[in-house]
């Protein structure tokens, strides 16, 4: 079973559609990135696959459920850390815990305490008396604590200072490595998710632009400059790097074409990668 | 419990400044129906003029009573009458609003399977905890009613018939239940507290407009000064010789000026002064009615924001 499938789904909000006919699915175990501009339907595709928001059209199934309609089912399936952290000022880190055993049936707080331990978190803290890392790193473990098979992360790494991005990212490496949870993790910054990521799955405009394994991703494509013959293979975009140089990146063809591939040709980076794609579905360059 | 303990601690101010003011006001009006009951004024007392019965009480005692009835009296009712107000608005709003406003809903609403649930386990001690405070200072309410009105029988007057007994309770309730409706649609607190507040201003009076309206209904015309029966005199009629009762307006366009130059109260054009009562014996129906309509709007707001919270997306 998918750790999320969606069928056409679709999310508006008033007039600007946030999802469009989106059809995915995200198999199990591992990391998937989910990156994208801001605006590009991230946030919007993570609430629905935990009942905070109502689908337009279509639907989207967490493990199978559809959070639509069996919310209580779907959120039992799911760790949800939202971007900011949403913990009570008044509680301290071990009342929060306590409390989200109260509110979630079988929530395992010796293992929400022993991930905050093995951090050096505070128990008697408040969220005002922790640094953003440490609040998220708190959302992260009560995340865990729920022993759901699927964590949702909503750009947790969005307000966080590289030192604390890197601890974050540490953990969800290391939860995804156990093979027990998949990790969906959003975000605009590619480097933020590169360490970790074990798929990509870029939204742009609210489609779909690209969900392939990453190594696979890489294989597939190359990066040639842009005055390059493509050769074989498909083009995808044209983008710019840093410096303003334009490159095309090239979709290689499955057929195995025998074309050359010119010289300046190279497997992209996975940043490459997504700003390619982000560029297509931008249509300017492409 | 440990659910109750941590919903107390995470509302800490709004709890701590309910508590301070539910004891501060039963505080003061138990206390003043203890000293006023421990006077031992006798009834005999309060028969004709004040202080001039020989009841074996000197006039200093009874001035003393009157003194604490009416001045220290008149905070505890008042204090009293605002109880179910502040403490229905204030709780009412953390309930649902406040979480929004926070951001908190999120931390909840992503752990637990049914957020019905969560507002249930929220709601219910918290209603509880207000209605039983706004109980007991209604209860108190009901007690220096009588003492502050030494010689009247409670439901006689039906006076302040809104801030005593049960209905105090009954209003606390209906408040919460109010401000948690509208925290769950707003989502935030102070326009959420301004908004409860004007709506509440809109149920107590459309509540006791409406009780009221219902007990015109029940009255009792009185037109011989013996047949009087005690309870709230709700209008002063006339009777005229033919038999019709008028109010003041309609006579005056009947008579005219012949009322004007009669200088017996219209004794000799045959008319007669009559009493519109509503008996004494209502007092209890009055009350109950009252209070199952706040209650039926707190239950309402409930429900309602039960509805809101499982329906809407945390802001």
């Amino acid at each position: 079973m998918d750790l999320i499938t969606a069928e056409r789904l679709s999310k508006r909000y008033r007039r600007t559609w946030a999802l469009r006919d989106v059809d995915l699915s995200l198999p199990q175990g591992g990391v998937t990135a989910l990156v994208g501009p801001n605006g590009a339907g991230k946030s919007t595709l993570l609430k629905l696959c935990v009942g905070f928001e109502r689908a337009t059209g279509g639907r989207v199934l967490v493990l199978g459920t559809d959070p639509a309609r069996e919310r209580g089912a779907a959120i039992a399936k799911v760790g949800y850390v939202p971007q900011a952290p949403s913990l009570y000022r008044e509680l301290t880190v071990l009342q929060h815990v306590q409390l989200a055993g109260t509110l979630r049936p079988g929530f395992d707080a010796p293992h929400a305490f022993a991930r905050l331990r093995d951090l050096g978190i505070p128990l008697p803290s408040t969220p005002a008396e922790l640094s953003g890392g440490q609040q998220a790193q708190v959302s992260l473990a009560i995340a865990l604590g729920t022993r759901a098979p699927l964590l949702l992360l909503d750009e947790p790494l969005a307000n966080l200072d590289p030192l604390a991005r890197r601890e974050f990212l540490q953990v969800v490496g290391e939860v995804a490595r156990s093979g027990d949870v998949g990790v969906v993790l959003a975000s605009h910054v590619i480097s933020d998710v590169e360490p970790v990521a074990d798929r990509l799955l870029v939204l742009g405009n609210g489609r779909v632009l690209l969900n392939e394994p990453v190594v696979a991703g890489l294989a597939r494509h190359r990066v040639v400059d842009g005055d390059s013959p493509p050769g074989a293979g498909e083009l995808v975009s044209r983008f710019p790097d840093r410096y303003g140089r334009e490159f095309q990146l090239i979709s290689r063809s499955r057929s195995g074409s025998s074309a050359a591939e010119p010289d300046s040709a190279h497997e992209p980076t996975l940043e490459e990668l997504v700003v390619g794609y982000l560029a297509s579905s931008r249509g300017g360059l492409a | 419990m440990k659910t109750f303990r941590l919903l107390l601690r995470a509302n800490r101010f709004e709890m701590a400044g309910v508590t301070v003011l539910a004891i501060a006001v039963l505080a003061l009006a138990g206390g003043l129906v203890a000293r006023l009951t421990a006077a031992g004024i006798p009834d005999a007392c309060w028969a004709g003029s004040i202080g001039i019965a020989s009841c074996g009480v000197s006039r200093l005692d009874l001035d003393a009573y009157l003194s604490d009835a009416g001045t220290w009296g008149y905070f505890a009712i008042g204090g009293i009458a605002v109880l179910p107000i502040l403490t229905g608005l204030l709780v009412g709003i953390t309930m649902v609003g406040k979480e929004l406003d926070r951001g908190t809903a999120t931390f909840a609403w992503s752990l637990t399977p049914s957020r019905r649930r969560w507002l249930v386990a929220r709601a219910l001690p918290l209603a509880i905890l207000v209605t039983v405070v706004s109980l007991l200072g209604g209860a108190f309410a009901d007690s220096l009613e009588v003492l502050r009105n030494p010689g009247a029988g409670s439901g006689e007057t039906f006076a302040h018939l809104t801030t005593r007994g049960v209905v105090v309770g009954a209003q606390a309730l209906a408040f919460l239940g109010l401000a948690a409706i509208v925290g769950s649609v707003l989502g935030r607190i102070l326009p959420a507290l301004l908004l409860s507040a004007g709506i509440v201003v809109v149920a107590y009076a459309g509540v006791a407009i409406a009780a009221d309206e219902m007990m015109r209904h029940e009255t009792v015309t009185v037109v011989d000064p013996q047949d009087a029966v005690p309870g709230r005199v709700m209008e002063v009629l006339y009777q005229t010789s033919d038999g019709h009762i008028l109010s003041w307006t309609e006579l005056y366009e009947r008579y005219g000026s012949e009322l004007d130059s009669s200088e017996d109260g219209g004794e000799s054009l045959g008319l007669r002064q009559v009493v519109v009562v509503i008996p004494e014996e209502l007092y209890p129906i009055a009350v109950a009615r009252m209070s199952v309509l706040f209650v039926a709007i707190g239950l309402a707001g409930l429900v309602l924001s039960a509805a809101v919270v499982d329906r809407r997306r945390p802001l």
